[in-house]
């Protein structure tokens, strides 16, 4: 992941060179990496390393919407690899939906001027997911608590 | 469904991101506030599905030993528990003890288990400190990945099992000699038959033969017999009185008499005898077992009526003879007065038509049925003691000696006082 976010300050840097936003981004792009280094040789967490890549995808959007998007789904892939999160071929499809839903929001943002409306969906939606799935839990809970797998429909 | 310091920091990061993206009109912000709340609702997604088929696949079988005890008294627990955990996902398993029954040794957690399948044994030893039946609460099943946890509580039949039987601790005994109700070994010229043998002596003309030893005989070329030693005593009717269910008892009054009646009952069963064994509450026959030679029989009934519901209910009832003895007492004392005038017609018109009630017809079949019998009743003590009266009476009438086990806590020296003059030769304390 370290790698990654070298490669990305790299990136940002060629593809900003004409740019007004070279120096910030590539004082950025050395900050993460440096970190991204200290991080994977002193302390390994791949949450931290998420988090250093963020600054590079955000100054990336001034190159365009699709760089970020692809630069994230990077980053994304390697984080939930590494959270073993790929390792059943049956994790695939609904990694393929989220990434999705990913370009879905890049071009939502890419026809909007302003992030009035694309953020009240946004919260919105992902409210309503955080209670379907918290009531899904809950559920699962109480199924456990009141009896065997699969008593309670009976009881 | 609770947040670890990870998911809680990436949830900060997205509320910040959002918060950025309003306030500057951001429109990369915003996108990255999208991916980290996105994120961490596929990790949430992804946990709970995960959860679902590690639960699935949890069984336990667990095994208790031994699991008919005495209070305080403690129980070796083994729980073979096996469980398939998905990639990503680590989970801790926790054996739930009955309450009142804390871990002495041992732990009833397992340790942290990796994904993959386990088969582990849960090793430990409880304290059953409450009585009754006492079933297992479950298994705690704690699963976490790096950004979620959650305990699922298995509380189903399939995780209380076994149920321990713990019976009360309670002591009633005699001290004149080794037997339950003070039953000693005697050397007299009666033939015993009973376990213990005193000496042997040559064969007599008439003497048993079944009593020939014939090792003995064989050793020394004459015959030598046995000549045994046995307890000699009277036959015990335990009669165990139970307080009312519908009326505050102290648990520890109530536990405490169960607790003797079953020690005692215990030994008794094991006796040539038997337990012959009445279960009251008040002046309802509950339970009559004569002669009983199975424990387990004695305890269901024990058991069974733990906290009866009295449909009889004695208030100060007098039996015949004493309210004669009462009338008698007026006629000598308050010649003229008119208050003993009046009651003493009261008196005279009420005796005639006391008739018994149906408990005293069974307390003397009960008594009458063998002729050497001692009673032995176990009381809380509370209430009114009528029927204990009654008892007494019934007993006195027959020759019967009685005796009367009441708990130490109860306290009741004057109820003690009083029932030792209604035909009760003794009361003892149940420890």
């Amino acid at each position: 992941m370290a790698g990654l976010i070298g490669m990305y300050a790299a990136i940002t840097g060629i593809f900003l060179r004409e740019s007004p936003l070279l120096v910030p981004a590539l004082a950025c792009g050395m900050v993460c990496t440096a970190c991204g280094l200290l991080v994977a040789l002193a302390w390994p967490d791949e949450l931290a390393l998420f988090f250093l890549a963020q600054p590079l995808v955000f100054t990336s959007w001034e190159i365009g919407p699709i760089v970020s998007l692809f630069l994230e789904i990077g980053v994304l892939v390697l984080f939930l690899a590494a959270q073993g999160y790929l390792a059943t071929p049956g994790d695939i499809p609904s990694l393929g939906f989220f990434f999705l839903l990913l370009g879905g929001l890049v071009l939502f943002l890419m026809t909007s001027r302003h992030v009035a409306i694309p953020l009240a969906i946004t919260a919105s939606t992902a409210g309503l997911a955080a209670l379907v799935i918290l009531g899904i839990a809950s559920l699962l809970v109480t199924r456990v608590a009141g009896g065997s797998h699969g008593e309670t429909k009976e009881r | 469904m609770k947040a670890t310091p990870r998911s809680a920091g990436l949830f900060l990061a997205s509320l910040l991101l959002f918060l950025f993206s309003w306030l500057f009109d951001s429109l990369p912000a915003l996108f990255l506030a999208g991916t980290a709340a996105g994120l961490l609702l596929l990790c949430a997604a992804r946990f709970t599905l995960s959860i679902r088929v590690a639960g699935a696949t949890l069984h336990v079988s667990r095994t208790a030993a031994p699991f008919i005890l005495k209070q305080g008294g403690l129980v070796a627990v083994t729980s073979r528990v096996i469980l398939a955990l998905p990639p990503g996902l680590s989970a801790r398993v926790s054996d739930i003890p009955p309450p009142g029954a804390p871990v002495v040794k041992g732990s009833p957690h397992s340790p942290l288990l990796s994904a993959g399948t386990h088969e582990i044994e849960l090793s430990y030893a409880i304290s059953c400190l409450s009585s009754g039946q006492l079933s297992f609460w479950g298994v705690d099943l704690t699963l976490c990945n790096g950004l979620f946890s959650l305990t699922l509580p298995f509380r189903g039949k399939d995780f209380k099992g076994p149920t321990l039987c713990v019976d009360p601790v309670g002591r009633y005994r005699s001290s004149t000699g080794p037997g339950v109700f003070g039953e000693r070994e005697v050397e007299s010229r009666q033939v015993f038959r009973g376990y213990g043998i005193r000496s042997f002596r040559e064969y007599l003309p008439g003497d048993d033969t079944r009593s020939i030893d014939w090792k003995l005989s064989a050793k020394h070329g004459k015959l030598y017999i046995r000549e045994y030693a046995g307890l000699a005593g009277k036959s015990p009717l335990l009669v165990v009185d139970l307080p009312d269910g519908a009326v505050s008892c102290p648990e520890n009054l109530r536990d405490a008499v169960i607790g003797a009646a079953l020690d005692v009952s215990r030994e008794m069963c094991r006796s040539p005898r038997g337990c012959s064994l009445m279960v009251i509450s008040g002046a309802n026959l509950l339970s009559y077992l004569p002669d009983e030679r199975s424990f387990a029989r004695v305890e269901k009934v024990l058991r069974e009526f733990h906290s009866p519901r009295r449909v009889i209910q004695c208030y100060r009832t007098l039996d015949p003879a004493i309210a004669e003895s009462f009338r008698q007492r007026i006629e000598g004392e308050g010649e003229g007065d008119t208050f003993s005038l009046g009651l003493r017609e009261i008196y005279s018109r009420f005796i005639p038509a006391i008739e018994p009630l149906p408990f005293e017809v069974q307390c003397a079949r009960a008594l009458s049925r063998r002729s050497d019998v001692v009673l032995h009743v176990l009381t809380t003590g509370t209430g009114d003691p009528s029927h204990l009266v009654l008892l007494g009476l019934q007993a006195r009438r027959r020759g019967i000696e009685a005796y009367l086990g009441i708990p130490e806590t109860a306290g009741t020296a004057s109820l003690a006082g009083r029932l030792t003059g209604m035909g009760y030769s003794g009361v003892k304390v149940i420890g």
